[in-house]
């Protein structure tokens, strides 16, 4: 396959069950060879907007391209080259390990024995054990084999390690970093342990409320955006108006907020611009700052000003 | 090589930096020694390769490693190719650092001056010293 | 007094639906049939209304065990207790956990036992004399059997085959003893007093049993570790897994992704129809081995035999169906097989079991030629038959034009069946089993109700001739319907997913079907005055066409889920 097109294009999706919003109105490339951290809170629409990668769900509004194709149009010659480990616990439990190699490796073609044989070594599975007797790890390391062993051009995990335990989530973490080793595959890792995406994920996208509210490189994020703390005095309210600003948290008299650097030139302007002996430190953001200012921004755009405001004096 | 990630504290490529010049300057690793290639590094510390891409970066231009094509990268002989203008510029935050605590603890400048002497020349004798990162 | 609100509540909020369908039936029930046995409506009408109460109360009575069963089990197979486990965590004691489903179990069956009786005291003239005498006794026995199920289902036992022995060998052997009591108790009663003995000693037998069980499932659910549950796994099927886990040890490779997917098919199905075949054989046995014999009962016997065979197969409850959202899971959706591949495999996999479940049809039918009289009543019909048709009609030829007829009709409403399977969506699922359900029940009441009451064959033979008459009209419209439904699903096909071409080579081979089977029934049963026309047609009727291509795009529909 040529690496002339993106690997994930997303145009323009909506998507509504009911009468709930999923997505609304998502635009996201994902260039070949990228390990994408896709972040949010639960119910954000993070496991909609996989599903429609994998043509589980059939756009209504918008365009979906997984490695150039439709997977809705051509799920046969475009599932060839993803591996999907799902979210939730979905291994045939009747199968057998081994049983479940043989399955999978009849429909792909690219299925490569010895890395299956490695993997199956690494991640201590017997492929006679069935898959009901195993632990909650065992399953999704066996997930994460039939996903991983014919090696996809595309690896889509959704919450990998969500409820295993510590030594299960160094082994996910590990076939991450190795899938992205390799020359022109790509990762698309859904996850809300801030933690594993900051390690793996080359880029993040933050995800709330249906909207993708963001898209930076890890690297970029101390470079583009601080963290300011200080003590805020009653009639400086105004200051939640400056532009760059966003994200605001206090606890008691002291405040911390996001700000984004491409407003102020350097730091001086910035404490000038705030009022200058108010503020404590001027500090990069982290991974898990810059998330939940995201979030919380969206969830205060929903609702009223003013009981925020007040909130926020008192 | 194993080294110790964690995820809350300075940007990870920095702690990749930070913990091979450790190795470098107290002589774990020796002149022409190899480093781990960047793939095997990312997948046994379970980091971005482009991360450790860039943390070798970092240390080739500090002129502590250098690459050889095809080969690999090695701890370089040369001298540190820093001016003496950056070298100072990436001291000063670890001294503001000192600064402050000695204040905090009311410890003079001459007594601190003299214990800095006083340890540095412990330090020369010791072949392994204790980071100053770890006994903060 | 707490615990047993909480448990009671507790059913009723799991079996909520169930219950308030229950009640509503017997309400309208209740209501309509005096009204309309007062009223002038058809007679009819008013027996189908009590036959309804009365199927809603039996189902009850049966239902009671799955109602305070609180099993949330989903296999008999599973050595673990059946237990709801949830409710073995609560800090209820253990005599509560047992007493309380028994004495629920206890209290349901004696109310609708008493309603039951109150009903055929009231209408069918039969006198009862000491009522309340009756009814003690006789569902404390009938409770005995519910509890001494349900302690069976929540023991927990080292391994799985111990379980299914003990229901096979104690379902029938509770029916015998149950039933024989009651039949003791109320024709002998010189008996009665040791009849009542009996059930007492029986019913209190059944709540120790009861008691242990949930003790045993207790200690099991707090001690089990992973070591132990995979100890207990190990010695379940010692030579089955030993020589499955050989061939898993092994990589075997399929020859393409289709022998793969036939594989998967037919294994994933096998608990499922073992668990149902274990659920249906007692009926089975019960119904062949209790009902008196007589050439009309025989009849009604295998009618209803056949009809549960058949719907064992047809209307069977994919696990997967149950609480996903589709029925593929996602290592299928996201599968590279090709849509068409999965509707295929899948249909043809229903059609494999097919000759099991014929078998069993044959073995049932030959059971009923043990008793002399069957065979008697048998040989009689078939020499009328062949004195009317005044041909050479041997019986070995009606057997096999039955037969013919027989797999073709399940054949097609086993299709029928899988198309919607396939689709995948629970309530559209829920939905057509139901009206099916309700349509074929409804149908059979009706037929059932005026047949019993017919002491005339010949009356019964003109009748039957008359609505075949009048049948014909009603035939005509099935082909039309059947045609223009036809019609429209080639026309989405062509739209969506398959190529003229195809569709043509698909219609083919559905004519050269039609007209081969319609062939051999013709050559077989060369009936009077019916014509090879309408022989094609029939056949043509019960052969499906569209579910060849409407599997696959209800495949399509399922695995690429639109959001309305």
């Amino acid at each position: 396959m040529s690496v002339s097109h993106p690997a994930i294009e997303i145009d323009h999706l909506s998507c509504a069950f009911r009468r709930s919003e999923a997505l609304h109105d998502v635009t996201l490339s994902i260039p070949t060879g990228c390990v994408f951290g896709l972040v949010g809170l639960n119910g954000a629409g993070k496991t909609t907007l996989i599903r429609h990668l994998i043509g589980g769900l059939r756009p209504r509004t918008g365009r979906v391209r997984v490695l150039g194709e439709d997977p809705t149009q051509t799920p046969e010659s475009v599932m060839q080259h993803v591996g999907y480990v799902a979210e939730e616990d979905v291994l045939p439990r009747w199968m057998r390990v081994g049983e479940l190699i043989d399955f999978m490796r009849a429909l792909y073609r690219n299925w490569d024995d010895q890395l299956c044989d490695k993997l199956l070594e690494q991640f201590s599975l017997d492929r006679s054990t069935k898959l009901a007797d195993m632990s909650k790890g065992g399953r999704a390391r066996a997930g994460l084999l039939v996903a991983l062993a014919h090696r996809p051009q595309l690896l889509i995990l959704d919450e990998p390690s969500y409820g295993l335990d510590p030594i299960a989530r160094q082994d996910i973490l590990e076939a991450v970093v190795r899938t992205a080793s390799d020359e022109g595959r790509t990762v698309l890792f859904s996850s809300h342990l801030l933690d594993e995406v900051s390690r793996v994920c080359d880029t993040v996208g933050v995800i709330g409320g249906g909207r993708l509210l963001e898209v930076i490189a890890t690297e970029q994020l101390p470079e583009r955006y601080c963290e300011v703390v200080g003590e805020l005095s009653i009639d400086d309210l105004a200051q939640r108006e400056l532009p760059g600003f966003f994200g605001w948290q206090n606890r008691g008299r002291e405040w911390s907020v996001a700000v984004d650097r491409r407003a102020y030139p350097d730091e001086a302007t910035l404490r000038r611009e705030i009022g200058g002996e108010l503020v404590h430190e001027v500090r990069p953001l982290s991974l898990e700052r810059w998330f939940s200012a995201r979030v919380n921004d969206r969830e205060l755009a929903t609702i009223p000003r003013t009981p925020a405001v007040e909130e926020l004096s008192a | 090589m194993l080294l110790h990630i964690t995820t809350d504290g300075p940007p990870i490529y920095q702690q990749i930096v930070e913990q091979i010049r450790y190795r470098i300057v107290s002589g774990q690793l020796g002149v022409g020694d190899e480093l781990p290639t960047i793939r095997g590094l990312a997948e046994s510390s379970r980091v971005n390769p482009n991360t450790v891409a860039r943390a070798y970066r970092e240390l080739e231009n500090e002129g502590l490693v250098e690459k050889r094509r095809t080969v690999g990268t090695f701890v370089a002989a040369s001298e540190a190719k820093l001016t003496a203008a950056e070298r100072r510029r990436l001291i000063a935050p670890h001294i503001d650092r000192v600064l402050v605590q000695a204040k905090q603890l009311g410890v003079p400048l001459d007594d601190l001056l003299a214990q800095m002497t006083q340890r540095n020349a412990k330090l020369h004798d010791a072949p392994i010293p204790t980071p100053a990162k770890e006994s903060k | 007094m707490n615990a047993t609100y909480a448990l009671t509540k507790y059913a009723w909020t799991r079996y909520r639906i169930f219950l308030l369908l229950l009640f509503s039936a017997l309400l309208v029930s209740a209501i309509f049939t005096p009204l309309l046995w007062i009223s002038r409506a058809p007679m009819w009408l008013a027996r189908m209304t009590a036959s309804v109460g009365y199927l809603a109360l039996l189902s009850g009575l049966f239902g009671s065990l799955a109602l305070f069963g609180f099993s949330r089990k989903s296999s008999l197979l599973d050595p673990t207790s059946g237990y709801d486990p949830w409710l073995l965590r609560q800090p209820i004691v253990n005599w509560k956990l047992a007493i309380i489903p028994a004495g629920l179990i206890t209290a349901w069956i004696s109310m609708l036992w008493a309603i039951v009786l109150l009903i055929v005291q009231m209408f069918g003239g039969q006198d009862i004399p000491p009522f309340a005498l009756v009814i003690v006794p006789q569902s404390l026995g009938m409770s005995a059997c519910a509890i001494a199920m349900c302690s069976l289902v929540w023991m927990p036992f080292r391994a799985a085959w111990l379980r299914i022995a003990l229901l096979i060998v104690a379902i029938p052997m509770l029916y015998f003893v149950g039933l024989g009591a009651m039949i003791v108790f109320a024709s002998i009663p010189e008996w009665m007093p040791w009849a009542a003995f009996g059930i007492v000693a029986c019913y209190i037998a059944s709540i120790a049993i009861a008691y242990s069980s949930v003790k045993l499932a207790r200690v099991a659910a707090f001690q089990q570790t992973d070591s132990q549950q995979t100890g207990s796994q190990q010695s379940k099927f010692t030579t089955a897994a030993a020589c499955d886990r050989a061939v898993a040890a092994t990589s075997r490779s399929f020859p393409g992704c289709v022998d793969a997917l036939d594989w998967y098919d037919s294994k994933r199905s096998r608990a499922t129809k073992l668990r149902q075949v274990l659920m249906i054989s007692p009926v089975i046995a019960i119904l062949i081995f209790l009902v008196p014999f007589s050439s009309v009962t025989a009849i009604i016997t295998l009618m209803f035999v056949t009809i549960i065979v058949g719907w064992t197969v047809s209307a069977r409850f994919e696990p997967t169906v149950w609480g996903a959202r589709s029925s593929l899971p996602s290592y299928l959706i996201a599968s590279p097989l090709p849509t068409r591949t999965i509707a295929w495999v899948r249909l043809r996999a229903y059609l494999r079991e097919y000759p099991a479940a014929i078998g069993v049809m044959t073995l049932l039918w030959m059971t009923c030629f043990i008793w002399p009289s069957n065979r008697v009543a048998a040989s009689q019909w078939w020499t009328q038959l062949a004195a009317d048709s005044a041909s050479s009609l041997t019986p070995l030829r009606i057997v096999v034009a039955i037969y013919l007829a027989i797999l073709v009709t399940m054949l097609g409403l086993t299709l029928r069946q899988g198309c919607v399977l396939l689709r995948g969506r629970q309530s559209l699922v829920l939905w057509t089993i139901g009206v099916v359900c309700m349509a074929s029940i409804v149908t059979l009441i009706s037929c059932l109700s005026w047949f019993m009451q017919q002491g005339d064959w010949e009356h019964v033979r003109r009748s039957l001739d008359d609505w075949l008459q009048w049948s014909y009209q009603l035939f005509y419209l099935a082909i039309v319907a059947k045609l223009l439904f036809d019609a429209s699903v080639v026309w989405l096909a062509s739209k969506n997913m398959f190529s003229w071409r195809e569709l043509a080579s698909g219609i083919t081979g559905w004519c050269v079907a039609v007209v081969l089977a319609a062939v051999a029934w013709y050559a077989l049963w060369p009936l009077g005055g019916v014509r090879f026309v309408t022989v094609l047609m029939a056949t043509s009727l019960a052969i499906p066409l569209s579910v060849w291509f409407a599997g696959p795009l209800a495949v399509r529909a399922n695995r690429h889920h639109q959001v309305t």
